[in-house]
């Protein structure tokens, strides 16, 4: 329980921009219309957000307000909420470093196992940390990026993580694990444990969110921080149905647009400019035409002709 | 001189004993091993060993012809016989142990027919009337036509299921009594009794000494509602009805701050008794005197813990606590006397506002603003717009 609460307050310290190299596509997560889209589509769920922590009981504290005093204390707690909410970063996989700097045959088999030296000066970045191996062979070469993470771990411990990635995260196991264990606690462990251009974190997470479509938990996700990256996998991916569905299912067409906007920006194509000229549910209609959702399209056009229950779409791609 | 000569023949006597006495342990220590000596005078010197089983045990309790006067039917202990009880070699459940209490059933490939010992010991185990009745008591509560047995002798309470005894051994104190009766004389499901005090009040008049057992009880419902009662009766039974009759026409209704504790801490008193009373987190537990644990749980309060001092005369500690927890000023009451909202900041919520009290000048719009804005406690937003909805 503890560890899992570490986890939970520790994943937030996580969240910085990782500079890399460009991804696939012209836009990157990290563009400023891409992050404004999701924070506009994140759900602002207090009861969420500001969930219950198991451990922690302690007497309340309480403060008599007036009207403004009430108001200014949601826009703070407002604040804060959009500050959990923040993704964390989605990079490229990173680069096995190693490169030689040069070898030395006289100090060829000098010893059974490899010297690691490792700059551990205050006030460096982890990233930016010296770090060179020599081999018994008697190179000097720069440390991998694996070796890198131990060594930095065993150094300079980050609370929360640990030097090996926990068994519940490995290849085998996570399909097992998925079943058993929250989505959002899987995931909230990941961004722990493993820096995110690390190709564990990103397995992980595609893992995770391709679950999560399969299985339709997407109101687990939503209004919690791991919602824009799932919102960035599946536009990325284009398998939008279930998420629309969700949705709908929600009475949400805004946000269903603003997603169809998005959309749109990854994807620019002479379709999606026709798209994006239109407004409110008629670009809807016309995405769901578009990329065929028919499902989608029948809910929209019951809600129209009478207030019945909407129907929820089902994923089938 | 008779006597001189009568002890004169005495000391002459023993002191022939005592010679032969030597001889025979002087020739024993010739001819046996010194074992085997030593064993055979300490064992004529034991009383334990002379003395039959019957001698010693009337020994210990008491003798044939026991005590006489009062009490003496306490202090015997008698013999159980154990196997028409529990039968030996099964338990009280019935459990039976393959290999060890009864034999292992034949392997499937031997096909000779069983044994009529082992039909036996195969056969399902038939639960007496004794342990289904068990199982009813296990349902929580005894009512009164359930403890029937109490009434016939007090001997049966020692087979009564302990974790329904109270906080005093064989008395009554601190036992569950059953649902109370409203005035019309139907029966009110939803509260529970228990038992705080039980004696026998001696008064005098002028035909004497006279006695009568003296009950005080608590109902409630768990819900806030609770009720205290007293009364005396010679009758033991007609005096615990009367007692939760009475507790049930006196109820009164207590605030409880969020289902589980009181809203601030209170300082009350009664005559000489004072009561503390502190408001606690939720998985605290009550962490009072038993009296008061029996009145906390008939109310419905989960955590908190009560300092008693002074008097411990229980109708004055059950009158302070409830007087106590009667004065307590609610979220509501603050917010009309201040005229402001008071708002709540709990850690294990992350430090998240919440409004639990709102002034009754406060009009419609503001609150749904506060409700939309995901503002207001559940528990106040459910009674305010209960109506509505």
């Amino acid at each position: 329980m503890w560890a899992q609460m570490a986890t939970r307050r520790l994943s937030f310290l996580f969240v910085r921009s990782y500079c890399s190299e460009g991804p696939q596509s012209s836009v990157r997560f990290d563009d400023e219309r891409v992050q404004n889209y999701i924070s506009l589509l994140n759900g602002r769920d207090f009861n969420k957000v500001f969930s219950l922590r198991k451990g922690e009981a302690s007497l309340p504290k309480f403060k008599l307000m007036n009207r403004e005093m009430v108001k200014k204390a949601y826009f703070d707690t407002m604040k804060r909420c959009e500050e959990r909410l923040k993704p964390p970063p989605v990079v490229e996989q990173r680069k096995d470093l190693g490169e030689e700097i040069s070898t030395d045959p006289k100090l060829k088999d000098f010893d059974d196992s490899k010297w690691v030296f490792t700059d551990i000066s205050m006030g460096i970045e982890d990233k930016d940390r010296y770090i060179v191996v020599r081999e018994p062979s008697g190179t000097l070469r720069q440390a991998t990026a694996f070796e890198r993470d131990r060594l930095c771990q065993t150094y300079m411990p980050a609370p929360g993580r640990k030097i090996w990635l926990p068994t519940l995260l490995t290849k085998e196991e996570l399909p097992y694990a998925l079943k058993r264990v929250n989505v959002l606690h899987i995931l909230d462990l990941v961004c722990a444990q493993c820096p995110p251009d690390s190709p564990d974190y990103i397995r992980v997470q595609e893992t995770a969110y391709e679950y999560v479509r399969s299985q339709g938990l997407y109101s687990e996700l939503y209004s919690t921080k791991h919602y824009g990256g799932l919102i960035w996998y599946l536009v990325q991916k284009d398998k939008l149905l279930g998420l629309i569905g969700f949705l709908v299912s929600k009475e949400k067409l805004g946000d269903v647009e603003i997603l169809v906007k998005l959309y749109c920006l990854v994807h620019p194509d002479t379709a999606t400019e026709s798209i994006q000229e239109l407004t409110g549910e008629e670009m809807v209609k016309s995405f769901c035409e578009h990329k065929g959702y028919l499902t989608i399209l029948d809910s929209l056009s019951k809600e129209n002709d009478s207030s019945s229950e909407p129907v929820t779409a089902t994923d089938t791609v | 001189m008779r006597g001189g000569a009568h002890t004169r023949g005495v000391v002459n006597k023993m002191a022939n004993l005592l010679q032969l006495f030597r001889s025979f342990t002087s020739r024993l220590h010739l001819q046996l091993p010194p074992q085997q000596i030593t064993k055979r005078f300490y064992a004529s010197r034991n009383p334990l060993e002379r003395r039959t089983a019957k001698e010693l045990y009337d020994a210990l309790t008491g003798g044939k012809g026991g005590r006489k006067g009062r009490g003496q039917k306490w202090d015997r202990v008698e013999w159980v016989q154990l196997p028409r009880k529990i039968p030996l070699g099964r338990g009280r459940t019935g459990k039976r142990w393959p290999g060890l209490s009864y034999p292992l059933p034949p392997a499937k490939e031997s096909t000779g027919p069983l044994l009529d010992s082992q039909k036996k010991l195969l056969a399902p185990v038939e639960l007496s009337e004794q342990t289904e009745q068990e199982g009813l008591d296990d349902l929580g509560i005894i009512s009164i036509s359930d403890l029937k047995g109490e009434y016939r002798s007090k001997r049966s309470l020692h087979e009564m299921n302990w974790s329904k005894k109270g906080w005093s051994g064989r008395t009554w104190k601190g036992r569950y009594v059953g649902i109370p009766e409203a005035a019309n004389g139907t029966p009110m499901p939803d509260f529970h009794s228990v038992i705080l005090d039980m004696y026998r009040a001696r008064w005098k008049c002028s035909m004497g000494s006279q006695f009568a057992i003296q009950t005080s009880v608590i109902v409630g419902n768990g819900k806030g509602m609770v009720g205290f009662g007293v009364a005396r009766s010679k009758d033991m039974r007609g005096c615990i009805r009367r007692a939760k009759n009475r507790a049930v026409k006196q109820l009164r209704c207590i605030p409880i701050c969020e289902g589980h504790t009181i809203f601030h801490n209170i300082k009350s008193k009664c005559v000489r008794t004072r009561v503390l009373m502190e408001r606690k987190e939720k998985g605290f537990g009550l962490r009072c005197n038993p009296k008061l644990q029996a009145v906390m749980q008939l109310i419905g309060i989960k955590d908190i813990r009560i300092k008693q001092l002074g008097s411990n005369h229980v109708g004055h500690l059950v009158r302070a606590t409830l007087s106590g927890l009667l004065g307590q000023e609610t979220y509501e009451s603050l917010a009309n006397k201040t005229g402001e909202f008071v708002v709540q900041y709990r850690t294990e919520y992350s430090g998240r506002p919440l409004v639990v009290g709102v002034p009754s000048s406060t009009d419609e719009s503001f609150l749904i603003w506060l409700r939309d804005h995901q503002m207001l406690h559940s528990d106040l937003e459910q009674k305010l717009f209960k109506n509505k909805q």
